[in-house]
């Protein structure tokens, strides 16, 4: 078998287990169902790329692939997925197998058509929605950035203006003499056509951009500018540098009237009503939470505080319910599924899709955990910050903006994913940041893992940074006697159709071959850092979708034990004697971090930023997603030796020595006490070179990490006993202070770590502990 | 020393008494006696000893009667009214209308028949004692002292104030008292004035209406601040009956609002195609230096209205980086003001980007097809805007009101025209917003002015309740256009005397009466709040206001006095009362009601009672009132004061100060807003608004127009007045144009060869005979052929002919005036020749509808459907003799 990292850089993909059950009974013992984390847009410098259309299977509509079967002679290739045949075009004539086209190479198994079309598909629109409900050192750091940020759009792209405080300002940017905006009331949800009709745009989500363009008379020119055009960006720039502060008055006691949830409905519209096909990224700027209208999150009384996580789960939050369906309705709106005919806020005549990012600045929640869903069904980004004035926001921003091989923001726009399989396998769904487009094929599984019931998927917005869950489902046979009914392997393929920011569309062709268990055992096949990701990805989902935490818990206690199981070895009812290969002796460890992890306990969290970690989740990709569950230590000697990866465990904590814990959304420096007095008495370079080393590598060792990372991570340096060193010991295992009252459920707690005291948290459990727990329900779950 | 008694909070605040007032009763004080102020006294009382004053002039006949005796001081604080000498009245003197004809129309011009006083009547003596009939006049110049005898009169008792007299106060001053000592009677809150009595050496005065006395403020007599003894007889308002005073704090409820103006203007395709949007804005442009402003504290926004509404968010000039945004709002369901400020804007200090705005405000919405007008949801936004300060919503619209709350349709008008619904179909609000909207308007203070421009029907019906509840006016333009320069000039005109008029701001009138008298029911534009209080958030210049008086208790005393008081804001930021005292005297006797009856007045009044007609029932039931009221007061007449005998010779007599009465009333009834016949409903409701607003001058020549022969003027007329000559018309001051003596209206004083002026007050006719000799064409026009004059809405060429330089002098003056925003547009109209049937179809289709028109103006005349004032007369015989 090819190694999975191989794999992983050619085709994007990792599977929990790189081959599928056959029987009923191997379905269940693997416990967790068959999935992959595949990221479509994986950057390759070797990627196979074709000018042409692919060659599409008549029947399925797979593309022709490695896989394919080639009839030279005929003229005919047989589809992998369907086993049809299907004629060669005339223009494939020259093929011999010396010449054969780069779809069929082996290297193909991942290769990008750059599509043939008689019209481009039209510029990106970017929308940018703008809180005015901030401090002027606020905006004005966000206007800076935002000026900054037109250089970095794609050539051509159309930008667009909203602002809002109590109301909703549409700015029409053409206007020269003076300013000219269309304000809308914040207090209901707006009716699409009516808005269209308001700002004189109704119809032309039926007109092309082209059409619009040349006339001078739409919403391009009105409300759109290009960026090409040098006067477009003059005005965009003006009209930024206008902005000001909300002039109303804020009574004391009192949250400033924020409209956030009617600016996006009214963003919405404007999209909806722009042209045909238009593809568009709307970017919130948010400085506090919608406090009326809809998608309201508080009330404008500070008497009223903002939601917990406790007042949501105890169904206290009273606007909760009603914004998150707000926005939820947003969201699908964005992914331009049209689910009421009735349901006015939508224009059902348009062919216009949307992402939303969104990014806070603010030292409270901004109601972000209730507009999740935009970001999350969209594969927009979410970013917290304290404020726009960080840097943590400005690099964020600007991150988004990445350049790709080609000089474009390696940021594109309406992607759909379809997947095929062969007979007998199934998709089940997709946890990520996609929408699935319930459409019917004959592969999709009865089973709904992840949001499935389609074998297509919409992505608004996608990147080389966006990591997709997908899982299948494999009709197993119900007795090993049946094997031989069953298949020997299956066929896969991912096909991502999406408009590059330079303005073509394209399509990924991922196809892969796996076993099935009729080939090859399953436990040799078992990706353990592609479980546990996977695992973390099904639990935020459910989390996500409502579900209760214990149940997750207990659902993924119940799974590990299952595994374990079946595939530990041991003596029964001897917990002692319970060992694991390697292909799975890391799995509990990472069960045990992502038990402990902001993505379970939420309650740590304040409910936006519990949103935030589930998204981020929800989109990264499997090495980064493995630093947010189970965090990386390094120590940083002044002995001259090289820094060292050290356990997570209370006890790598050294006096001498600095650690660096990189917690994906977080970094720390930690200088054990002595550490830092070297530090502070400044000693000469030159007799203790071994001191500053140490603390340069660290340094520079944590800049590295933060450098391609997104979003920024915040920087922490601490030192032992100060209280930001809490961020350090919230992540270790509380190695030498266990608890004994750890639960036969396994149900586990964690304290608050706002403890300044060098000892970990005193109710924590243990690593070990954990590992004896498990061992011993192993061994006596195994009489079952 | 001693006060006498806290000024207490004048009752006409009680409007405001639910804001923050720091409402004192009146106390009493019982004046502490200081030999200062007693020897203060005395001397005032020696000083006034002397008939230091110069008695009244003598006045000029009246209807024959002689010119009244002198008023004389009266030498001490003593005497009562109950002690004076009877005077005689105004004799009684009676016409056979059947006889005075043609109508002696010169009487038009006559003020009413005199006030007569006795001497010592009132304090000083000061000939403005007394309120001249300008501001404030009755029906009848002596009161029957019970209501029995007033309805036995069938005479109406009225009074027409009109408190302001022209636009600017630097036109017309009036004396102000700025001490800030208002004394007032205790119990009936009256302004102490030049009639009240003093007594006990001064030390109080009795009011003249209740009869309470009263203590004298120390103040009257010494200076406190100069610590010097002052001359309480010189102060103005024991002088002047017309009299202003500058308030004390206790008489505001906030600190003085500035003026504020919200100007809505029609932004729609039909205000684009007529050029009403760039010539209103350039006109409020242009007029920006006119509105009062020297306190530098107007505000001004804008409004543009078409199916949305865009706001300007317009920045001060200070701040040098920014510019004018425009707000559009288009979802209208609910008022939403679209930004936290910038929209309502102090005028001097965005000075210059006003005028950036105003210049490029019609380059904004040039090209937009857009045939909407949410004109309801503008005035909402517009009253949202400033409803906590007040002031003015201007509008100007081309547009029926189509979107949103007050939409408008058409009212078919055919089906109904000249039958007995026209009224309650055409004439009455279509949409109950306006009146609701208009009294919304006037509970904070805001006013609301209209200025229609529509080429079709606008509905000036409904539109109208706007300004009428809440003070304002409507102003009518039909059909206007701005490719008529004349069009242009009229609008700009008056758009800017409009707004330059020094209007009072959160203004409230109280009238009161004599003890035994009640103020029972209020017309003109404005909202009665309160029994006798009448509500003004702004207080417009060029209005009067009727208001009928009964009388409820026997009028004991010789003399009955009328008080109106108008507590207002400048539009400098004071707070001011105006007051007017009118003293009349009482009797017992039919004929001295009769013989001291006003007609204007009465006219008037009789006008505000028919368009009250209209509305509550028909225009038939209007002009039937109006001839049922006058064979009753000829009945009457006949019956109580025309000895027996010379009845049935001639039976159709009235006294003499009543002759013009009937011819007022029957060419009422042939006023546009009352005639039979088709009328357009828009011009019908406009001619109902001007009727029931006009100053009495006006109104009484909007009634009768003057009708002015200009071929055959005399020599001096269209020239300036030398002072030379005999005095042709009463005040005519050196230098000003003379016009000549007005004809009767009527067409048998046109002659073919003729050339004639016709004003009505809202147009002027010049009617060029179809005979008239080409010398005279040529002299006025500059063409050989008649048929060459350009006819219609058009101005006269200016040439050097002395006759054409004489006939512009008498348009020039006939349109000047300081007391009214009114432009006059001249029509040019040909008359029949002695070779063109006059209503031969030969003539030129524009010919024959602008013959009509201004000969609808000779009232004297039988027309559609009515008769001729003969033949009117002939008709009251019959039923004065039955
Ligand atoms: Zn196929
Ligand atoms: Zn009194």
């Amino acid at each position: 078998m090819t190694d999975i990292y191989e794999i992983e850089d050619i085709d994007g993909v990792r599977f929990n287990w790189n081959a599928f059950p056959v029987t009923r009974n191997e379905a269940e013992n693997i416990s967790t169902p068959v999935g992959c984390l595949y990221t479509p847009l994986n950057p390759r410098d070797d990627l196979p790329t074709a000018n042409y259309d692919p060659q599409i299977c008549r029947k399925c509509h797979a593309a022709m692939n490695p896989y394919s079967t080639i009839d030279l002679m005929a003229k005919i290739w047989t589809c992998p997925v369907c086993l049809s045949r299907n004629q060669l075009p005339a223009h494939y004539c020259s093929l011999s197998a010396e010449n054969l086209p780069v779809e069929l190479t082996p290297l193909a198994s991942t290769i990008e058509y750059v599509l043939k079309r008689q019209q481009p598909p039209p510029p990106p629109v970017f929308l940018y929605v703008i809180d005015l409900c901030q401090e002027p050192e606020d905006l004005q750091a966000l206007k800076d950035s935002l000026i900054t940020s037109l250089s970095l759009h794609p050539p051509g792209a159309l930008i667009g203006l909203i602002t809002f405080d109590s109301v909703v300002n549409v700015h029409e940017l053409k206007f020269e003499s003076g300013f000219k905006k269309y304000v809308f009331s914040g207090s209901k949800e707006h009716e699409s056509v009516e808005v269209q009709k308001q700002l004189g745009i109704f119809g032309n989500c039926q007109k092309t951009w082209i059409q619009q363009f040349e006339t001078q008379n739409g919403t391009i020119n009105k409300f759109l500018l290009p960026l090409s055009d040098s006067d477009a960006e003059f005005q965009i720039t003006k009209t930024i540098e206008s902005l000001e502060c909300s002039k109303w008055i804020v009574p004391s006691g009192h949250r400033a009237v924020r409209v956030t949830g009617a600016a996006l409905s009214i963003a919405s519209c404007l999209v909806e009503g722009a042209f045909s096909q238009c593809a568009a990224k709307i970017t919130l700027f948010a400085g506090g939470p919608c406090t009326f209208g809809p998608g309201m999150i508080v009330g404008t009384e500070l008497k009223e505080p903002i939601r917990s996580h406790n007042d949501i789960d105890k169904a206290s939050a009273k606007h909760y319910k009603k914004s998150v369906a707000f926005y939820k309705k947003l969201a699908s709106k964005a992914a331009g599924i049209k689910k009421d005919i009735k349901d006015k806020s939508i224009d059902h005549a348009s062919t216009s899709i949307f992402s939303v990012d969104i990014f806070a600045g603010c030292y409270d929640q901004t109601g972000i955990y209730e507009m999740r869903s935009l970001a999350n069904l969209t594969g927009g980004v979410l970013v917290v910050t304290d404020s726009f004035q960080t840097s943590i926001f400005k690099n964020s921003f600007f991150g988004v903006f990445n350049k790709d091989d080609e000089g474009y923001p390696s940021s594109y726009f309406d992607g759909t994913l379809q997947v095929f399989t062969s007979h007998k396998l199934k998709v089940a769904g997709v946890v990520g940041h996609a929408m699935s487009l319930k459409h019917h094929a004959d592969n999709v599984a009865d089973i709904q893992v992840g949001d499935g019931l389609s074998d297509k998927w919409r992505m608004c917005s996608l990147s080389p940074r966006h990591t997709y869950g997908i899982f299948f489902d494999m009709q197993t046979v119900p007795t090993v006697d049946q094997r031989n009914s069953s298949v020997g392997d299956v066929c896969i393929q991912f096909q991502t159709t999406y408009r590059h920011a330079n303005g073509s569309v394209r399509t990924r062709v991922t196809t892969l071959r796996r076993m099935t268990s009729n080939s090859t055992d399953l436990s040799h096949t078992f990706d353990q850092e592609a479980a546990a990701v996977l695992y973390a990805r099904l639990v935020v989902h459910k989390l996500e979708a409502g579900g209760e935490y214990s149940d997750l818990l207990r659902w993924i206690d119940k799974s590990l034990v299952k595994l374990c199981t079946v595939y530990g070895d041991y003596s029964k009812n001897d917990s002692n004697s319970f060992r694991l290969s390697s292909k799975f002796s890391l799995l509990p460890q990472f069960i045990y971090h992502l038990r402990r992890s902001q993505f379970l306990q939420v309650f740590n969290c304040s409910p936006d930023e519990t949103a935030f970690y589930h998204h981020t989740l929800l989109r990264t990709d499997i090495r980064d997603s493995l630093v947010m569950i189970q965090p990386t230590l390094t120590v940083f000697r002044a002995d001259g030796s090289d820094p060292e990866p050290v356990l997570l465990d209370s006890a790598s904590l050294q006096a001498d020595s600095v650690l660096l814990l990189d917690a994906f959304f977080y970094i720390v420096i930690y200088f054990g006490h002595v550490a830092a007095e070297w530090r502070d008495k400044e000693y000469p370079r030159d007799e203790y070179p071994g001191v500053y080393e140490m603390i340069d590598n660290s340094r520079e060792e944590a800049a590295s990490l933060i450098s391609d990372r997104f979003p920024l991570p915040r920087y922490v340096t601490t030192d032992e006993g100060k209280s930001q060193a809490r961020f350090l010991y919230s992540k270790l295992n509380p190695s030498e202070n266990d608890s004994q009252n750890f639960g036969a459920a396994m149900a586990g707690y964690v304290a608050d770590g706002s403890d300044a005291n060098t000892v970990v948290h005193t109710e924590d459990v243990s690593l070990k502990t954990f590992f004896a727990h498990l061992a011993r329900l192993v061994v006596q779950n195994s009489n079952a | 020393g001693g006060v006498s008694g806290v000024p207490g909070v004048d009752p006409l605040t009680q409007g405001f008494a639910s804001m923050n007032l720091n409402q004192q009763p009146a106390q009493q004080v019982a004046p502490v006696v200081d030999p200062s102020v007693n020897a203060g006294l005395n001397g005032v009382a020696q000083a006034y000893g002397n008939p230091a004053y110069p008695p009244l002039n003598s006045q000029p006949a009246y209807y024959g009667q002689s010119a009244q005796p002198s008023q004389q001081p009266l030498g001490s604080y003593g005497s009562t009214p109950s002690q004076l000498p009877a005077l005689p009245m105004n004799q009684l003197y009676s016409t056979d209308l059947l006889k005075e004809l043609p109508p002696p129309i010169s009487d038009l011009q006559l003020p009413p028949p005199p006030v007569i006083l006795a001497p010592g009547i009132s304090l000083t003596g000061q000939q403005d004692s007394n309120s001249p009939p300008e501001y404030f006049r009755s029906t009848l110049n002596v009161l029957p002292t019970t209501n029995n005898l007033l309805k036995k009169t069938k005479l109406p008792l009225a009074l027409v104030v009109r408190p302001y007299i022209s636009l600017h106060n630097s036109e017309v001053p009036v004396a102000v008292v700025s001490d800030a000592l208002i004394s007032r009677c205790r119990r009936c809150r009256t302004y102490i004035n030049p009639f009240v009595t003093f007594q006990e050496d001064g030390k109080r005065w009795r009011c003249n209406l209740c009869n309470l006395l009263n203590d004298t403020p120390m103040g009257f007599d010494f200076n406190q601040a100069t610590s010097t003894p002052v001359n309480r007889l010189e102060r103005s308002e024991l002088n002047h009956a017309v009299v202003e005073f500058v308030a004390p704090p206790e008489y505001m409820v906030r600190a003085p609002q500035p003026l504020v103006f919200v100007f809505v203007l029609d932004v729609s395709a039909a205000a684009l195609a007529n050029g009403a949007l760039a010539t209103v804005s350039r006109t409020i442009l242009d007029s920006l230096d006119r509105i009062p402003n020297k306190d530098g504290r107007a505000r001004v926004s804008f409004i543009g209205v078409s199916s949305s509404l865009t706001f300007f968010q317009i920045p001060a000039d200070e701040e040098a980086d920014k510019e004018t945004s425009l707000l559009v709002v288009s979802d209208l369901d609910d008022v939403l003001i679209p930004a936290a400020e910038g929209l309502l804007v102090n005028l001097a200090d965005c000075r210059s980007n006003v005028e950036k705005l105003l210049a490029n405000f019609n380059d904004y919405f040039a090209g937009s097809g857009d045939q909407g007008s949410a004109f309801g949801p503008a005035l909402k936004s517009a009253h949202r805007l400033i409803n906590s300060l007040g002031g003015k919503i201007v509008c100007f619209t081309s547009s029926l009101p189509n979107i949103g709350i007050g939409k408008l349709t058409v009212r078919d008008e055919e089906s109904v025209a000249d039958k007995p619904k026209e009224a309650s179909a055409l004439l009455g609000a279509n949409n109950a917003f306006y009146k609701s909207f208009a009294v919304d308007c006037n509970k904070s203070q805001v006013t609301v002015d209209m200025f229609l421009t529509g080429s079709s029907y606008q509905d000036v019906a409904t539109l109208a309740n706007l300004p009428r509840y809440s003070a304002g006016q409507t102003h009518f333009y039909p059909a206007w256009s701005a490719s008529r320069m004349e069009d242009i000039t009229k609008l700009s005109k008056e758009i800017s005397n409009h707004l330059s008029m020094e209007i009072q701001l959160e203004a409230v009138m109280r009238i009161r009466g004599s003890t035994g008298t009640r103020m029972s029911a209020f017309y003109g534009n404005f909202f009665n709040r309160s029994s006798d209080l009448c509500s003004f958030p702004t207080f417009a210049r060029d209005q009067s206001y009727v208001i009928e008086m009964a009388i409820e208790e026997t009028l004991t005393k010789p003399y009955a006095y009328v008080q109106a008081a108008v507590l207002h804001t400048t539009a400098f930021g004071e707070r001011r009362i105006r007051v007017l005292t009118l003293a009349l005297p009482t009797s017992k006797e039919i004929k001295d009601i009769y013989a001291s009856a006003d007609q204007l007045a009465i006219a008037n009044y009789y006008t505000h009672k028919a368009i009250e007609k209209t509305y509550s029932s028909s225009l038939n039931d209007a002009r039937e009132y109006l001839n049922k009221s006058m064979i009753e007061i000829l009945q009457t007449y006949k019956k109580e004061l025309v000895a027996g005998n010379i009845g049935s010779s001639s039976p159709v007599q009235i006294c003499t100060n009543l002759r013009m009465l009937p011819l007022l009333l029957h060419s009422l009834t042939k006023n546009i807003g009352f005639r039979s016949g088709k009328v357009p409903s828009d011009h019908r409701a406009n001619a109902l608004n001007l009727l029931g607003s006009m100053p009495l001058p006006y109104l009484i020549k909007y009634i009768y127009p003057s009708v002015y022969s200009l071929h055959d003027m005399p020599d001096d007329c269209g020239l300036p007045f030398t002072g030379e000559e005999d005095v042709p018309e009463e005040g005519l001051k050196v230098g000003e144009t003379v016009l000549p003596t007005p004809l009767n209206a009527t067409i048998t004083n046109f002659e073919k060869y003729g050339l004639y002026l016709v004003c009505n007050t809202s147009e002027l006719f010049l009617w060029v005979g179809g005979d008239a000799v080409p010398q005279l064409v040529n002299d006025l026009f500059g063409f050989e052929d008649i048929s060459e004059i350009p006819i219609g809405k058009v101005d006269l060429p200016e040439l050097d002919s002395d006759f054409n330089v004489r006939v512009r002098n008498i348009i020039g003056k006939i349109r000047e005036h300081y007391d009214t925003i009114v432009y006059q547009n001249l029509y040019i109209i040909r008359g029949p020749s002695s070779n063109e049937n006059a209503y031969a179809a030969t003539a030129n289709r524009e010919v024959i509808p602008l013959r009509m028109w201004c000969m609808s103006g000779l009232v004297e005349d039988r027309s559609n459907g009515s008769n001729s004032y003969r033949e009117y007369l002939g008709q009251l015989r019959e039923k004065v003799v039955s």
